[in-house]
């Protein structure tokens, strides 16, 4: 396999920011098919813009490729119809549409999606059954956990080849990020690739292959996840040890 | 079908049958109801037609220039240049649709209140130009030709034609999976483009079609009442009317605004006949009183209605959108 079978999604000096705040600086990253790749930091780095800058939500500067063609001229539409699904930070949900609303939602403007919506359902809610129990109610009925999977749920009724994923473990309680983590390794053993962004570093390396290490716009460090655990900079900035 | 749908069928073909038969059979004896028919059918399909764009979450004040330009346009075609006046009422909702198109695509990063007040201003912009242009008549304004050589009844089933046309579209649009796209936009626009929406091809779309019967409505009217001013065909009051009838009936839905017009515009009629002075006061008492007290309006009245009397589980078709 060449190089460009191998990796996903590749950034290469990728700035971005809103207005004259630039946010990001020069970031590099890629992503190869099949992998968990994780990007940690602290609150204010810039992981959610740099999600943000990838599915084109604000105009990225730099190159963004995925499967190999530049995609940083794309429209947002555009590039979820490519394949990459992005779970906003907060869930996003939509008031007053129900699960099943939403599930349908995210199928029905992927090409080949909508088409085979029954199937993915089904996959769907074997990967979160909670979610077929509650299949008629108003997701703003749901607890925080069932939200957080809902709106994981709803970006894979698109059928992606890639998920991008921000801060699903936001204001969980524990055992419900133990679930969400589980899920998302699940989707990830199905042939999903995963870039996820997270606060809970611990965790979140502990599962990925790969991740980087956001500080200020810009990427300090990166490697295997056993390898950054062990990095004494992670250590002191990020575990408290 | 089930037993449900067939009643819902009949239902509705009851009523189809009463709107078209009622007013033509008064006639005879009173053409004033088939008047105020011809007026509540206009009143509901500027409504109608508002509550689509609405549903994208774009909540215009520009109804009144839609319908301005449709009227304008089809009176100067007809009587300038001498086209039928099919042809003129075609041509009114294309220079309409062309007009939303401009104005959607200028607006497009609007949002809120100040997406309304920039569509007011294209509005009021309108009407003080078409004011101040002696080819449009200016201030005095200009004679209409006769639709149907001024035969009311068949009026009538032109304008019900219409609403009907629209009715169906607005069903469609909350029946496909154009429901789920102005959903998502309305509720949030970034998260709608990452589900792969293409939020500007719709926000557009939606200015179009509600263009296009406003503005068809616009020469229909002017060729009823054969006279058009700038303060009569782009009056604010279209603009609001339309935005008013929605909210009391029940926005995003279908039958929110048709029912929302009638009521709003047969209720009005009521009081102006029975309170010598000041029905105003009452009607606008009403209004706010629905409004601050019916937040769904009447559709939400209805569904909690509906809520109360037990059922048969629902039985949705797989892979079917469910609401209305």
């Amino acid at each position: 396999m060449g190089p460009t079978d191998r990796v996903l999604l590749r950034v290469e000096r990728l700035r971005a920011g809103y207005g004259r705040v630039q946010v990001l600086w020069d970031v590099d990253l890629h992503v190869d098919r099949g992998e968990i790749v994780c990007l940690v930091g602290a609150n204010g780095a810039g992981k959610t813009t740099l999600l943000r800058a990838i599915t084109g939500v604000i105009p990225p500067r730099g190159a963004v490729a995925f499967e190999g063609s530049r995609i940083d001229a794309r429209g947002t539409a555009a590039i979820a119809r490519l394949g990459i699904a992005h779970v906003p930070e907060g869930r996003q949900l939509f008031p007053g549409m129900t699960v099943r609303e939403h599930l349908e939602l995210g199928a029905a403007f992927v090409p080949g999606a909508w088409d085979h919506r029954g199937e993915t359902l089904e996959r769907v809610y074997t990967l979160f059954p909670r979610l077929r129990e509650r299949e008629r109610q108003a997701a703003g009925t749901m607890s925080g956990g069932e939200q957080q999977m809902l709106a994981v749920a709803r970006s894979l009724m698109a059928r992606p080849k890639m998920l991008l994923v921000d801060e699903p473990s936001l204001g969980l309680a524990p055992v419900l990020v133990q679930a969400v983590f589980a899920a998302l390794r699940e989707i990830n053993r199905q042939g999903v690739t995963i870039l996820l962004v997270e606060q809970n570093v611990r965790q979140t390396l502990l599962m990925a292959q790969r991740g980087y290490v956001l500080e200020n716009g810009r990427i300090v460090l990166e490697g295997p996840g056993p390898a950054l655990l062990a990095n004494d900079h992670v250590k002191a900035a990020y575990l408290g040890l | 079908m089930t037993g449900r749908a067939l009643v819902r069928g009949g239902l509705l073909l009851a009523v189809l049958a009463a709107v078209v038969v009622l007013p033509l059979w008064v006639n005879r004896t009173q053409p004033y109801y088939l008047q105020l028919s011809i007026n509540v059918l206009i009143f509901a399909t500027l409504a109608l037609s508002w509550d689509i764009l609405a549903r994208t979450g774009q909540l215009s004040l520009a109804h009144a220039a839609f319908y301005g330009l449709g009227a304008y346009t089809s009176v100067l075609l007809t009587t300038r240049a001498g086209l039928p006046i099919v042809a003129g009422m075609a041509a009114g909702a294309v220079v309409a649709v062309v007009a939303a198109v401009l104005l959607g695509v200028l607006t497009l990063r609007l949002r809120g209140i100040y997406f309304a007040i920039a569509t007011l201003a294209f509005s009021e912009t309108l009407r003080v130009i078409t004011n101040q242009v002696r080819f449009t008549g200016a201030a005095t304004g200009l004679v209409a030709p006769p639709l149907l050589g001024g035969h009311r009844p068949s009026q009538y089933l032109v304008i019900l034609t219409i609403l009907l046309a629209l009715t169906l579209v607005s069903w469609w649009v909350n029946r496909s999976r154009w429901h789920f796209a102005f959903t998502a936009i309305r509720a949030n626009e970034e998260v709608a483009a990452v589900m792969g929406v293409d939020v500007v091809r719709f926000k557009v779309l939606a200015f179009a079609i509600s263009a296009l019967f406003a503005g068809i409505t616009g020469a229909f009217y002017a060729h009823v009442f054969l006279f058009i001013s700038p303060l009569e065909a782009y009056s604010l009051a279209v603009s609001v009317g339309a935005l008013v009838a929605p909210i009391f009936g029940g926005l995003y839905t279908t039958a929110g605004p048709l029912v929302g017009a009638v009521v709003l515009r047969a209720g009005e009629e009521v009081l102006r006949s029975t309170v010598q002075r000041g029905y105003p006061i009452i009607y606008g008492f009403l209004l706010a009183a629905v409004i601050l007290y019916m937040p769904g309006g009447l559709a939400g009245v209805w569904a909690s209605l509906a809520a109360r009397i037990p059922r048969p589980a629902r039985r949705g078709a797989r892979g079917e959108p469910a609401g209305s």
